[in-house]
């Protein structure tokens, strides 16, 4: 069980990184991670509403849509229940903690059309099963978001290394930044197999 | 004239303001699908009927929906008609649903889509909104059929799954990294025919739908090129 | 403070009929197509099992067992194998197979007919290659007690031994195992009395 958990989890964020391996989440990837600050933060309000997303659609499909055989209502009601959900944590983020409010509450707005939410709370649902309950759901929510940090800190590192290079006219900006992205995801395709040996359940 | 004009709105899309290219909205089914070109045409395909549908109904109810409540407004559109196109395709080609898998609910969060709701179809009448979306329909389409068919061709060998070159069977390009330098290099290019603007206006955050209500850029941080 | 009338009730009476109107036609969009995605999804695995099992004229589902098991039958009635639905761990998620087995083989143990892949999300150009003829006829083969194993030297297609596909040694170890628990229910089965 324990085994089963650790290994969604390192899944989640090493082999199946929602970033580099499932192209979800692009948008702030390319945007936001210029700045190792601002890739931090921007990695913290995806990580905590994808949680919290995942805690609140996976009960809702579960016990609700599915029984009432709704579940064709899927992407529409998981769309508003996280578009509700970011402006429910920015108020109460703002009113009860203005020092949380202050590093998280400035990528809020901004998570709304994050695909790699709504991609988190679908995924996992599409996975659930006999052997993947909630646990496993939560445990994935947290490992996409830990992924998605580790990518943004690892590429604003490799960008701010691109700031000082010649590069030709051309590529300046946006194709530099792509071919960068693409050698950092070929290094994401050495964990193939990885999780699976190191647990000993491959 | 107005022929003219309306022809207008449906050309700037595919080259000038190409979504994709361009303005750079929507990378994340531009990566993720373009393995195969039949794949870039079902997802261009979806997409563009979503466009077209989302700009006819946000523009006919410009006038009715609050000022403060029109993105969650827009999101319930736009996902009643990702929802349908979803529930008809899986009725009537359940291969284009296979092939797409969760990119097809995924629409809903497309920025090309919110992005012309709240940037054209709020602020103009409801045909040349859908010219609008058709447009950039076609813009979307014929950008992900360009990534899918070099991919498919460089990866595979094949062309719509006929062999063309068999001995070309170069993997990595099927492969994320590929993705990402197929699609650098194809910026590259729209960069060089077009005299440099993407790069000005492109990176997410410029051309995002939802710059104006984001404080990241109001706070003058500067995050993109 | 003054809360306006309008601005309250106003947006929340729009959004609400916006609400009201979307429930009513995704309600009358379902309603038209649920019979058709439904046809679809039984046609998808009935076609798999007549490609799993090419003997067989009809099949039957087997309720009341802890396991999806659906036994082949000839034209005239009886049993001639089964067809068992069956999933396993790839490299990007769930692999799900249709295993086809016949009773009737050179050994006592039975006969594989044919495989087919259901789902998966196996990369596309390495992982996905599993679900062309080329490596999938590799099962079709008489059982052997120690059941199928990936080998990587060429010498697949007879007593248990499969051809890893190139470059994707994890998926096709997860039909592989997929595959020999197909095996195991089937023998549990046997043992059973079932079929």
């Amino acid at each position: 069980m324990i085994k089963g958990l650790i290994a969604v989890f390192l899944a989640a964020i090493l082999t199946e990184n929602y970033v580099l391996a499932k192209f979800l989440g692009i948008c702030p990837f390319l945007g936001v991670s210029k700045k190792l600050n601002t890739a931090v933060g921007m990695s913290g309000a995806v990580t905590f509403v994808m949680v919290l997303a995942t805690a609140v659609t996976y009960p809702i499909y579960m016990y609700l849509l599915v029984p009432a055989g709704l579940s064709y209502l899927q992407t529409i009601v998981f769309i508003l229940v996280i578009a509700g959900l970011v402006q429910l944590v920015e108020i109460v983020l703002k009113k009860y903690m203005r020092v949380l409010y202050r590093s998280l509450g400035i990528y809020l707005p901004l998570i709304t059309t994050n695909c790699a939410v709504l991609g988190v709370t679908m995924l996992v649902i599409e996975k659930s099963g006999a052997s993947y309950g909630f646990g496993h759901a939560l445990i994935n929510a947290l490992g996409a978001g830990i992924g998605f940090l580790l990518a943004m800190v690892m590429f604003a590192g490799v960008r701010s290394k691109l700031e000082t290079a010649d590069i030709p006219k051309s590529l300046k900006g946006l194709p530099i930044t792509l071919v960068a992205a693409s050698l950092v995801s070929l290094s994401f395709l050495g964990f193939a197999g990885l999780v699976d040996n190191m647990l000993g359940l491959g | 004239m107005a022929c003219k004009g309306y022809l207008k709105e449906v050309t700037k899309g595919i080259i000038k303001e190409n979504p994709v290219l361009t303005l750079v909205l929507g990378t994340c089914p531009t990566l993720a699908v373009t393995t195969a070109a039949s794949n870039a045409i079902g997802m261009g395909l979806a997409a563009t009927i979503v466009l077209i549908g989302s700009n006819a109904v946000v523009s006919a109810l410009r006038k009715i929906i609050p000022d403060k409540v029109r993105i969650p407004a827009y999101i319930t559109i736009i996902a009643t008609f990702v929802t349908i196109v979803q529930m008809i395709v899986k009725a009537f080609a359940p291969a284009i649903d296979e092939s797409l898998g969760i990119f097809l609910p995924l629409i809903v969060v497309n920025c090309i889509i919110l992005g012309r709701a709240e940037m054209f179809a709020s602020k103009n009448p409801v045909i040349p909104s859908m010219l609008d979306g058709l447009g950039m329909g076609i813009g979307f389409t014929a950008a992900l059929l360009l990534m899918g068919s070099i991919r498919e061709l460089l990866g595979a060998g094949t062309w719509f799954g006929m062999e063309i070159i068999p001995a070309l069977n170069i993997v990595i390009f099927l492969l994320p990294p590929g993705g990402f330098f197929v699609f650098g290099m194809l910026i590259a290019l729209a960069n060089k025919l077009n005299g440099g603007k993407t790069a000005k206006n492109a990176g997410g955050c410029a051309a995002c739908p939802m710059k104006g209500s984001c404080t990241v850029l109001g706070k003058g941080d500067k995050l993109s090129d | 403070m003054k809360i306006k009338f309008k601005d309250i009730f106003v947006p929340t009476i729009t959004l609400f009929v916006i609400c009201l109107i979307v429930s009513a036609l995704l309600a009358g969009t379902n309603a038209l197509t649920k019979d058709a995605i439904a046809e679809n999804e039984i046609k998808k695995a009935q076609d798999a099992m007549f490609a799993v099992c090419p003997e067989a004229a009809s099949f039957e589902g087997k309720k009341g067992l802890e396991v999806e098991v659906y036994k082949a039958l000839d034209e005239s009635g009886e049993v001639i194998g089964c067809a068992i639905p069956v999933a396993s761990k790839g490299y990007g998620g769930d692999v799900s197979v249709m295993v086809g087995i016949a009773t009737q083989g050179e050994t006592a143990l039975g006969k594989v007919t044919g495989v087919e892949i259901l789902s998966h999300s196996e990369t596309p150009g390495l992982g996905a290659n599993a679900a062309n003829e080329s490596f999938l006829k590799e099962y079709k083969q008489d059982i052997t007690a120690s059941g199928f194993s990936v080998v990587k030297d060429g010498t697949g297609g007879t007593e248990g031994r499969i051809d890893a596909i190139t470059g994707a040694t994890i998926t096709s170890n997860a039909v592989t195992n997929a595959v020999n628990e197909a095996l195991n229910i089937y023998s549990s089965l046997i043992e059973g009395g079932v079929l």
